[in-house]
């Protein structure tokens, strides 16, 4: 209790003097202006075996237990890009990680942004020092392009943090349409519109035939010059004057691999009196 | 001083090293995005459109099939060609069309979207917040 009297300072602030000394390297000064936030502002209790700045961690704990206390999952990589291969039909990734806390961690939940992609883990708890894995396995399906999807994972450490980690996959696109849709609206002249379809990989996959479902339409591919890597679908209606729906089939051809479609729709629609769609519009 | 007015000063005292705490741990890393992305839209605003508007509900069939926006077409993004087929037969061209899913932190209904307006169809937008927000407007 009196130790460290007499130090740091003169007047009523040395006969409050500290059970703990003030530590080596603290200038006397911030020590005399802890003491006086403490005692003068703050009018805390700090003669006695608990000083100011001990109280003042003890109340601070609270807040700074997540921070400095319990698991904590250090993941290697929270974000993972790759190039899927052409034909490709998922992606599967592992998000490495390690508890580098003093305490197990339990993985109370993992959750993805789309339900293409589903995380899954070997088991949940996890010892200090122990590592684990949490594999993503995102289904394309039709997707193309850059995805990126986000997983989320919630543990049951002190404040209940969540990880976010990211998972981007650059999807080779073989075809580029546009548009999908052709709309013609009722009563408008029967005029041919067209679909542009680009085989960004030409020497994989390429539209080779389109069939038309509805006999209303009639369709027909066309290249757009030897080598280019365009060709369209050009599609006329009989008529305008009634509502039709129609699928058109584009046949594609993908050496060594399964033969895929390319979906086109045309159709036969009244008008809204809201704005006009761009979709097919000449 | 009081009892209560110490301990909220001191409360005061130690959210300094919290907030820091709070800023700086590696495990709070998770983001909420914040305002409106490009096409995404508040129910709020489509309420003020007043004009019929077709909802397209990107949550998984099982949740969207037990309750969703009265007149919302489920929509399977993984079977997104043989759905178009479906949407399209429901929309008149011009009519605004708004997909969800299920809630701010979902990006099906942004997905969806996207290949909508790819498709070549106009006036395609994404509920901000998704069903939660739709939930909560109706409470």
């Amino acid at each position: 209790m009196v130790a460290g009297a007499g130090r740091g300072g003169t007047g009523p602030l040395v006969a409050h003097s500290t059970w703990l000394p003030t530590p080596p390297g603290e200038t006397p000064a911030l020590s005399s202006r802890l003491r006086w936030i403490c005692q003068s502002a703050l009018r805390l209790p700090c003669s006695g075996p608990v000083n100011c700045r001990v109280l003042l961690l003890l109340l601070s704990a609270p807040f700074l237990w997540p921070a400095v206390a319990g698991g904590r999952l250090v993941f290697e990589e929270t974000e993972i890009s790759l190039e899927a291969e052409p034909f490709a039909e998922k992606a599967e990734v592992d998000f490495a990680f390690t508890n580098t806390g003093a305490e197990p961690v339990t993985i109370v939940d993992a959750s993805s942004s789309c339900d293409c992609t589903v995380p899954s883990l070997a088991k949940r708890s996890y010892a200090p020092g122990e590592k684990g894995t949490i594999r993503a396995v995102f289904e394309f399906n039709e997707r193309t392009g850059r995805q990126v999807k986000f997983l989320t994972v919630a543990t049951d450490e002190p404040g209940r943090p969540r990880y976010e980690l990211t998972l981007s996959v650059d999807i080779p696109q073989l075809f580029r349409v546009v548009p999908q849709v052709l709309v013609w609206r009722g009563g408008d002249a029967p005029e041919a519109k067209s679909v542009s379809i680009h085989a960004l990989r030409p020497e994989l996959a390429r539209p080779v035939a389109v069939d038309s479902h509805d006999t209303r339409f009639t369709a027909r591919l066309e290249q757009d010059g030897e080598g280019s890597g365009l060709w369209r679908v050009v599609v006329t209606p009989t008529a305008t004057d009634t509502p039709i729906q129609a699928t058109l089939l584009v046949q594609t051809s993908s050496p060594g691999q399964a033969a895929r479609v390319i979906t086109l729709y045309a159709l036969v629609r009244e008008s809204a009196s809201a704005p006009a769609s761009r979709a097919g519009s000449r | 001083m009081s009892l209560w007015r110490e301990t909220c000063v001191l409360l005061a005292v130690a959210a300094v090293p919290a907030a820091f705490a709070l800023a700086l741990h590696p495990s709070l890393a998770n983001r909420q995005r914040a305002g409106l992305e490009p096409g995404e839209v508040r129910l709020t605003e489509v309420r003020d459109w007043g004009t019929p508007v077709l909802w397209v509900d990107a949550r998984p069939a099982a949740e969207a099939l037990h309750d969703r926006i009265p007149g919302a077409m489920v929509f399977d993004g993984a079977a997104f060609d043989r759905d178009l087929g479906q949407l399209l037969g429901a929309w008149t061209p011009g009519q605004r069309i708004v997909v969800y899913c299920g809630s701010s932190s979902c990006d099906t209904s942004r997905e969806v979207a996207e290949r909508l307006r790819e498709a070549g169809l106009d006036n395609v937008h994404h509920l901000h917040g998704g069903w939660d927000a739709w939930v909560r407007a109706r409470q």
